[in-house]
């Protein structure tokens, strides 16, 4: 079993090294293509996703109309609720303040619109409106439940009129 | 002290290092998978299997639409902290790197030496994917994919260094057989890292907590919907509830797949360890997929290529002596 010593190599790396080496970064452990990431590492009794509607509230397709996946939406919101955390010291992420949920939210619908594909911009415009929707699990007294808050929205430019 | 006969046996049916060999059909197979799985990454052709003529669309016309839209790298990630990766996203660079990519992959399947042949599809496969990390969320997708690719490569490298100073590769490996070695080392030290940090990030607390499962199939099949907006991915919609009212069986499906990771290392013992270690990931790979919606392609592919090998055992199966 010694003699695997690429295979040990890599364990040392990705598992001791790369986190060493990038515990100050933004994601320690994380040196694409090394990781250290063990998913599902942790089930707390409580979780949440993201969606976005439209100035109806109307739910999108996230992946068809921006190209994205709503985990990835949902990790860019985690990261702004993590960096504002400290405005509100003692508080866990999900119970921050709804300005300050505002503002993550906020920015996270400014990067769906900022990494759209080029070719589906100019539906984006019709929409009036993007809307990020926080819905947070739980189970209590034997039943699973859902709570849905509206936690941002972003009005959207519309197409300049032609000039005559 | 003389260990007891079983004991013996389960350890020789684990642990014995038996190299694995290769005949050339199955290194062909191997090359000709990876070359496919790459080129997913670039296509998405796997995304229709169930639709035969769309994977052939995909696989020969969905790379010339394909076009990355990232203009600034706000969290940089891996080589994306000290290089300004965006270029890749300049169309004059994107699409002839990707027509690169597309004949490189073909002289792999082809037979030319991996250092030669993956070297732009590992560049590119790698830079693009740090390029997409480096924008705020961190996926893990291809990233055993690549990983796999990197020890190829570097197997490729290595042999081509052995060979200059005229040096056998280690246990009379062939070139073949060494990158299919080096590529199970890389894939199975993602999982014991995985299996380590499991239990540390958890502080031991991993398998008791795995009775909140349930709430996590909740929220991966709503994330499902609102994907595509299809109603499919929401079906079962009772079954969370009744794994909450019944957590052993979150914690006996989870709890089988720690030891499986953590031990992960004795599948490139031998080919049964190999098969078994391969099938149990597989099973807990595919278990996650049922229940969350969540694909693991690219794990479950090269498990299945690199250890389970059912093409291996057919042969063996059918030939009165053993085919290494």
């Amino acid at each position: 079993m010694l003699s695997f010593r690429y295979h040990w190599f890599l364990v040392l790396l990705m598992g001791i090294a790369i986190p060493l080496l990038t515990a100050k970064t933004e994601k320690p452990g994380e040196f694409y293509p090394f990781s250290n990431f063990p998913m599902y590492s942790t089930f707390e009794p409580e979780t949440y996703y993201v969606y976005v509607t439209d100035a109806a509230d109307k739910p999108l397709a996230i992946g068809t109309l921006f190209g994205k996946s709503p985990s990835d939406v949902k990790k860019i919101y985690d990261r702004k609720l993590m960096t504002l955390k400290p405005r509100e010291k003692g508080k866990r992420k999900l119970e921050l303040s709804s300005p300050l949920k505002a503002e993550a939210a906020n920015d996270t619908l400014q990067w769906l619109v900022e990494n759209i594909a080029k070719e589906k911009k100019g539906k984006l415009a019709s929409l009036g409106k993007l809307r990020l929707h926080e819905v947070v699990i739980t189970y209590s007294d034997g039943v699973i439940g859902k709570s849905d808050t509206l936690t941002g929205e972003r009005a959207l430019a519309t197409n300049p009129a032609p000039t005559l | 002290m003389t260990l007891p006969p079983i004991i013996q046996r389960v350890w020789h049916f684990f642990a014995a290092y038996e190299p694995m060999r290769h005949a050339r059909w199955e290194l062909v197979l191997m090359r000709v998978i990876i070359a496919l799985l790459v080129w997913d990454t670039q296509t998405g052709w796997v995304s229709h299997l169930d639709d035969p003529p769309a994977i052939v669309q995909a696989v020969l016309h969905n790379a010339q639409t394909r076009d990355f839209n990232y203009e600034s790298q706000p969290h940089p990630n891996g080589l994306g902290m000290w290089f300004d990766l965006t270029w890749l996203s300049e169309d004059n660079i994107e699409k002839p790197l990707r027509a690169a990519v597309a004949v490189s992959l073909l002289l792999y399947a082809l037979g030319v030496p991996s250092a030669l042949s993956l070297l732009v599809p590992l560049f590119f496969g790698v830079a693009s994917s740090t390029l997409a990390n480096s924008q705020g969320a961190i996926g893990h997708t291809s990233q055993v994919l690549h990983l796999t690719l990197l020890s190829l490569w570097l197997a490729g490298l290595g042999t081509l260094w052995c060979r200059w100073k005229k040096k056998p590769l280690a246990n009379g490996f062939s070139a073949g057989e060494f990158e299919a070695s080096w590529a199970r080392q890389g894939i199975m030290a993602g999982y014991v890292v995985s299996g380590i940090s499991k239990l540390l990030f958890s502080e031991g607390s991993w398998l008791t907590s795995a009775r909140y499962l349930p709430l996590h199939i909740v929220k991966n099949r709503d994330m499902e919907l609102y994907d595509k907006l299809d109603s499919n991915a929401v079906s079962l919609e009772w079954l969370p509830q009744l794994m909450m009212e019944h957590p052993v069986w979150c914690i006996v499906i989870f709890g089988l797949a720690l030891p499986l990771e953590l031990f992960a290392f004795l599948g490139l013992c031998n080919r049964r360890s190999a098969a078994f270690f391969g099938l149990g990931l597989i099973a807990f790979h595919e278990t996650v997929t049922q229940l969350m919606s969540l694909s693991f392609i690219f794990n479950k592919a090269l498990l299945l290529v690199f250890f389970v090998a059912p093409w291996w055992w057919a042969v063996r199966l059918f030939q009165r002596k053993p085919v290494q």
